[in-house]
């Protein structure tokens, strides 16, 4: 069960990751779940529990054309102003056991998109969520909130 | 000769013991016939006569209730011509039972009984002072829409007038309930009483339909199912996403 922590600053020099309390020398972290939508592929609520897939590895610096899987476990993500959980502790990485937590809500019956690329080879860096919000009264919003 | 006289003395005494047998015989007979007439109900293995159905006509009275026991006539307990004529069911003691002569006295005795022993002369409702509200004291009567109204009195704040009630969903504004104000209830499309004032002093008349009340309930009612309608098609249509940029 790994217990992966990413921290980033807003720069390389500020960014790191560990995985149970080592640090790992990576190439690059990626995690891409996609879930929340109907069956016409529209965003819908429902999140998690409307199925979706999910892919989240790291490629490390020894050996960059494997890449490690992260789950099952947890991993822990701190950008400047903003935190994001996921875990998924299933023993076979069962999607619909994935949860995720957005600057501290749970926001699995939420998640649409959830995208972060942590790329040091190509030098990319982008995160980004989307979430469904239903309203009562007003016109259903799905916000995409961009991390970094 | 002597021999003679003790055979008349024995045959007399057979007679006289004959004759006291007989009469202690009828006297158990018609001590347990009138028995049996005071409990309405009939014997227990009796004899033939007493049984159930037996006796023709005499039966009829000792029955009213079932017997017990069978009888030591030849005959059948069900279905015999002689129980089925004097059998419990369908004689005229039997069907004053229920609801017949029987019950009517009964019922003339219960009529005629009283509750409870209290002889005060308080109330027997707890109660004190005279029935109801406040009595009128004028009575007017008023030409209102084509028709003579007796009024009625009506309390607002804190005054007694008089009032029309036309015995329609009008009326309930005099005293309205809460549920009044939601357009489920037919008095939500009736206005409030409003007061005419004429030389008689005035009064109040019962507010009619309301055309405004009819189009508020109506955007309500839409209202209410379209909540309804978003509550259960998933909290909002997928129409009408809005897609922002945090």
């Amino acid at each position: 069960m790994n217990n992966v922590v990413f921290q980033t600053g807003g720069d390389w020099d500020s960014t790191t990751l560990a995985n149970n309390g080592q640090e790992v020398l990576a190439a690059q972290l990626f995690i891409e779940l996609r879930a929340g939508r109907d069956d016409f592929g529209d965003p819908d609520r429902g999140g998690v529990f409307d199925g979706g897939e999910m892919t989240a590895i790291i490629r490390t610096q020894d050996d960059p054309d494997t890449p490690v899987g992260i789950f099952p476990g947890r991993i822990e993500l701190t950008f400047p102003g903003h935190s994001l959980q996921i875990e998924n502790t299933h023993p076979t990485f069962a999607f619909e056991f994935t949860r995720v937590w957005f600057n501290g809500r749970d926001v699995t019956d939420k998640i649409v998109d959830l995208y972060v690329d942590i790329n040091a080879v190509d030098n990319v860096v982008q995160a980004y969520v989307v979430l469904y919000k239903a309203h009562w009264l007003g016109s259903d919003e799905v916000a995409t909130y961009n991390i970094i | 000769m002597k021999s003679g006289n003790v055979h008349g003395f024995l045959t007399l005494k057979r007679i006289v013991a004959a004759g006291i047998l007989s009469l202690v015989l009828a006297a158990a007979a018609c001590t347990l016939t009138a028995d049996a007439q005071r409990r309405g109900g009939g014997s227990f293995g009796g004899g033939g006569r007493s049984s159930f159905g037996g006796g023709g006509g005499r039966s009829s009275f000792g029955g009213g209730g079932g017997s017990f026991g069978g009888s030591r006539s030849s005959g059948s307990s069900f279905g015999s011509s002689r129980s089925s004529s004097g059998g419990s069911f369908g004689s005229s003691r039997s069907g004053s039972s229920f609801g017949g002569a029987r019950s009517s006295t009964n019922s003339g005795r219960s009529g005629t009984g009283s509750f409870g022993g209290r002889t005060s002369s308080g109330s027997s409702f707890g109660r004190t002072g005279s029935f109801g509200s406040q009595g009128f004291t004028t009575s007017r009567s008023i030409n209102y829409g084509g028709r003579s109204y007796t009024t009625r009195q009506y309390m607002y704040g804190g005054n007694s007038y008089h009032a029309i009630y036309g015995g329609g969903f009008g009326d309930y504004w005099y005293h309205p309930a809460w549920y009044y104000w939601t357009p489920f209830h037919p008095a939500f499309y009736f206005g409030a009483p409003y007061y005419v004032n004429d030389a008689a002093g005035g009064y109040y008349a019962p507010g009619g339909f309301s055309f405004f009340r009819l189009i508020l309930g109506g955007l309500i009612l839409l209202f209410i199912v379209w909540v309804v309608f978003r509550i259960f098609s998933g909290g909002g249509g997928r129409r009408n996403i809005r897609y922002t940029n945090n």
